[in-house]
């Protein structure tokens, strides 16, 4: 069974947001697209036009200058209320409902959208048993009965429920504690990004973001300081800013957020070892240390290209 | 207590007509405070309506019944009035609390996943205010008891029809057979009302 229908694609032209005349504006002219199904992550200092940005593609804040186009659709011609259940929306904990169940909260778009009941029941275990919360124990719990990192699981369910194809998470981890924080986030990203969503996603933890992110928008001052591959901010930051936000000079950083795929190149590697294309650079290294000359890189099993120090050497150190 | 004894009939009877005038005036009352609150809780213009109101409460009740009696003249329908009258205060400053305090976040969090304004009033603010509002109904409601014995003298029928006759003939047996079931009774829908207050306290916690 398919859980989405596939991501869409989401363009900002030229938004502009201003509260008031006075003061500077919170968006200001930000051009940049969203490619169908891929983890674009926004970063950048508080007030600097994440939040706002993410609100414009569901409404919560409309631009006073440009558009934002859904699968080139301007989102101000559909009406509201369809526009914004047909997207996920996930936010720090707060955002379940006390009064409800888990069961109730996660089928609260399901039910707007006026799924049959036993369609609605069915979807909302398969969506527990998705993020690892057994729909016997946890169906009828309240939000106050779970811990953290239960309520944010609980969360992302209610997000992904009517199979979206945007996906809009507003720091929707911020509330766990740091420990539980890092497994939690990339357990929910990955399964995020396996349901073909397009993902929108505002941070502030720039490391482990950039793990899973696809492409990387740093917001400032209501501006685009930087649009590109995670390769792309690290390797060639565009300005001081990004180069300070992301520490870019830091090889061991590099090392731990640049991927084995990001490195490698095409080619076949009969034999050598395989390491996975998502795996960070410096576990690729502990096993060029531990003696291995070449490696063969693989995506989901299938072999997708090779790698040896030399390679890594130039990603890291280019 | 010898005469609730011998009368405890027409004391049942009397103290049944006084919970009968009770609800009727707190039924009209949430029928206008509802409202009212409501719309206090969004504008701007809630302060001073709420001051407007609580100037009204300042009246002495009897001097308002006395006031009411030419236009709406003597019994239930006139105290039913001045009951509401008061309670007006305490329930559409409590609604308008409660609705105020309904934690943005929320609300933003049912819209964003495609509430209108009416499903996310209905499933998500009510619930929200109502712990506060039940207790503005609660307070309102052990006022309207003591208030209503009061509302006797304009000739509505109730437990004050009691403490009325007992003051004229000075007998203080048919005072207390009107006082004593009016306090029980204030007690009783105050113990009653908190309960349901904590119960929708809990729900939201």
């Amino acid at each position: 069974m398919t859980l989405t229908s596939g991501g869409a694609e989401i363009r900002f032209e030229s938004v502009g947001v201003r509260y008031a005349a006075t003061e500077r504006p919170a968006l200001d002219d930000v051009t940049f697209a969203v490619p169908s199904g891929a983890l674009t992550v926004l970063v950048g200092p508080s007030g600097g036009g994440k939040t706002t940005l993410l609100r414009t593609v569901n409404r919560l804040v409309a631009p006073t200058a440009g558009r934002v186009l859904v699968d080139g659709t301007d989102v101000a011609s559909v009406p509201l209320e369809e526009l914004r259940r047909g997207i996920g929306y996930a936010i720090q904990a707060v955002g379940l409902f006390p009064h409800y169940t888990v069961a109730q909260n996660v089928a609260v778009v399901p039910s707007l959208l006026h799924w049959p009941p036993d369609e609605i029941t069915r979807r909302v275990d398969e969506l527990l048993r998705l993020v690892h919360l057994d729909p016997a124990r946890y169906r009828n719990r309240y939000p106050r009965e779970l811990s953290g990192g239960e309520a944010q699981r609980a969360g992302v369910a209610r997000a992904i429920a009517s199979k979206p194809r945007i996906l809009l998470m507003d720091e929707p981890f911020g509330a766990v504690d740091a420990i539980v924080r890092r497994s939690l986030q990339q357990e929910l990203l990955a399964i995020c990004k396996s349901l073909g969503s397009t993902i929108l996603f505002v941070t502030h933890d720039v490391d482990e973001a950039l793990q899973l992110a696809d492409r990387v928008v740093v917001l400032k001052d209501g501006r685009v300081e930087q649009h590109g591959s995670v390769l792309d901010v690290m390797l060639r930051p565009a300005t001081g800013y990004v180069r300070d936000l992301f520490r870019a000079d830091d090889v061991l950083r590099r090392l731990r957020i640049l991927r084995v795929g990001d490195a490698m190149r095409a080619g076949e590697a009969g034999g050598a070892p395989q390491i996975d294309a998502d795996e960070p650079l410096l576990h690729a290294l502990e096993r060029f240390l531990q003696g291995e000359r070449r490696l063969s890189v693989c995506t989901q099993g299938v072999a997708a290209g090779v790698l040896d120090l030399d390679l890594l050497r130039a990603a890291v150190l280019p | 207590m010898s005469y609730i004894v011998q009368n405890g009939a027409e004391v049942g009877a009397l103290a049944f007509d006084h919970i009968l005038l009770v609800l009727t005036a707190l039924a009209a009352a949430l029928l206008v405070a509802a409202p009212i609150g409501v719309a206090a809780a969004r504008k701007r213009y809630a302060a001073p309506l709420i001051t407007l109101l609580g100037a009204l409460y300042t009246i002495p009740s009897l001097a308002l019944l006395a006031f009411l009696v030419p236009y709406t003249g003597l019994g239930f329908w006139t105290a039913v009035i001045v009951l509401a009258a008061y309670a007006q205060f305490i329930l559409v400053r409590n609604i308008a609390a409660g609705f105020a305090g309904v934690p943005t976040a929320q609300i933003e969090t049912a819209r964003a996943l495609g509430m209108n304004a009416r499903q996310c009033f209905l499933q998500i603010e009510l619930p929200f205010a109502l712990p506060v509002a039940i207790g503005g109904i609660r307070i309102a409601t052990v006022s309207m008891i003591a208030i209503a014995t009061v509302a006797a003298y304009i000739g509505a029928q109730d437990l004050g029809t009691l403490i009325f006759n007992g003051l004229n003939e000075h007998y203080t047996q048919e005072i207390l057979a009107g006082s004593i079931p009016a306090a029980l009774l204030a007690i009783l829908a105050d113990g009653l009302l908190r309960t349901v207050e904590r119960r929708a306290q809990r729900r939201i916690a």
